[in-house]
């Protein structure tokens, strides 16, 4: 574990640093939850009661999110969730017609809060994130700043997006960048 | 820009879209028992209609489903989103302005 440490990297490298030390706001802050294990799960047609009994718990149907202990529960599409827990969760065992799929490497989350948290994102996403078409517990895969991201209302000023690897260092530059005007 | 109503996820921005031509080309029957020209003619040849056409799009940065639309050509106007599978809507009848 010691050497693992050492070695791993998250995303945005040494700008995680600086988002942090930039956005820390009270009408805007922004950091990484680096490091979170992120597993896709997909099941085939018909297949959703299944996956049900293999996580143990009712699945959010698409555009909603779950909290499961701990997990954060994201309805993306017909027979897709993905699935945002602590680090070293083990990853559920699939079957047949489910499969379970560790993507941790694949995005990292972005916690976005304040009052100005939802102009910020409004400055790079045409959809309409008022809470009366997005509230708490919506989510929704998107694109940022033209980055295609996963993007979730976890509180009534508290937003997480989940960003590609490869993307994640340039959302962060347009984030400190976009806003500049609310800190 | 078109805004396009995604079956599973609702109204976006055509810029999370990818078109996908032509709707319900259908695959042969027969495959091994087609000549050359009627596969090029399968690949290749589509529909090049003025009006209302049945098209394909899948909803690349969401859901990543595909759906069909009726989209004027001339307008750009879409009657239905529909998807595969579901009952083909009608062709609205065509208006001359």
């Amino acid at each position: 574990m010691g050497t693992e440490a050492l070695r791993r990297r998250a995303p945005l490298g040494p700008l995680a640093e600086e988002l942090e030390r930039v956005c820390a706001g009270e009408r805007f802050a922004c950091h990484q939850d680096a490091f979170r294990q992120l597993t896709e799960l997909r099941c085939a047609d018909g297949a959703e009661q299944e996956a049900a009994e293999i996580v143990g718990a009712e699945l959010p149907s698409i555009g909603l999110t779950a909290e499961l202990g701990g997990t954060l529960v994201l309805g993306l599409g017909p027979g897709w969730w993905m699935t945002d827990s602590p680090a070293d969760t083990p990853t559920l065992p699939g079957s047949a017609r489910v499969s379970i799929v560790d993507v941790s490497a694949q995005r990292t989350p972005l916690d976005l809060a304040g009052s100005a948290a939802r102009d910020v994102i409004s400055h790079g996403c045409s959809l309409d994130i008022h809470p009366d078409h997005f509230a708490v517990g919506a989510t929704t895969q998107t694109l940022l700043a033209k980055a295609g991201v996963m993007l979730a209302r976890t509180d009534v000023d508290a937003y997480r997006v989940w960003v590609r690897a490869s993307f994640a260092r340039y959302l962060a530059a347009w984030i400190i960048d976009a806003s500049l005007e609310y800190r | 820009m078109l805004s396009i109503c995604c079956p599973w996820c609702g109204w976006r921005d055509e810029l999370e879209f990818s078109y996908g031509g032509q709707a319900h080309v259908a695959y042969p029957a027969n495959p091994a028992e087609l000549d050359d020209a009627s596969w090029s003619e399968y690949i290749f040849f589509r529909d090049n209609t003025l009006g209302w056409f049945r098209e394909r799009w899948v909803h690349t940065a969401g859901c990543r489903m595909w759906f069909n639309a009726i989209r004027h050509t001339v307008t750009n106007e879409f009657a239905a989103f529909y998807r595969p599978g579901d009952p083909v809507p009608e062709m609205p009848v065509e208006v001359v302005r």
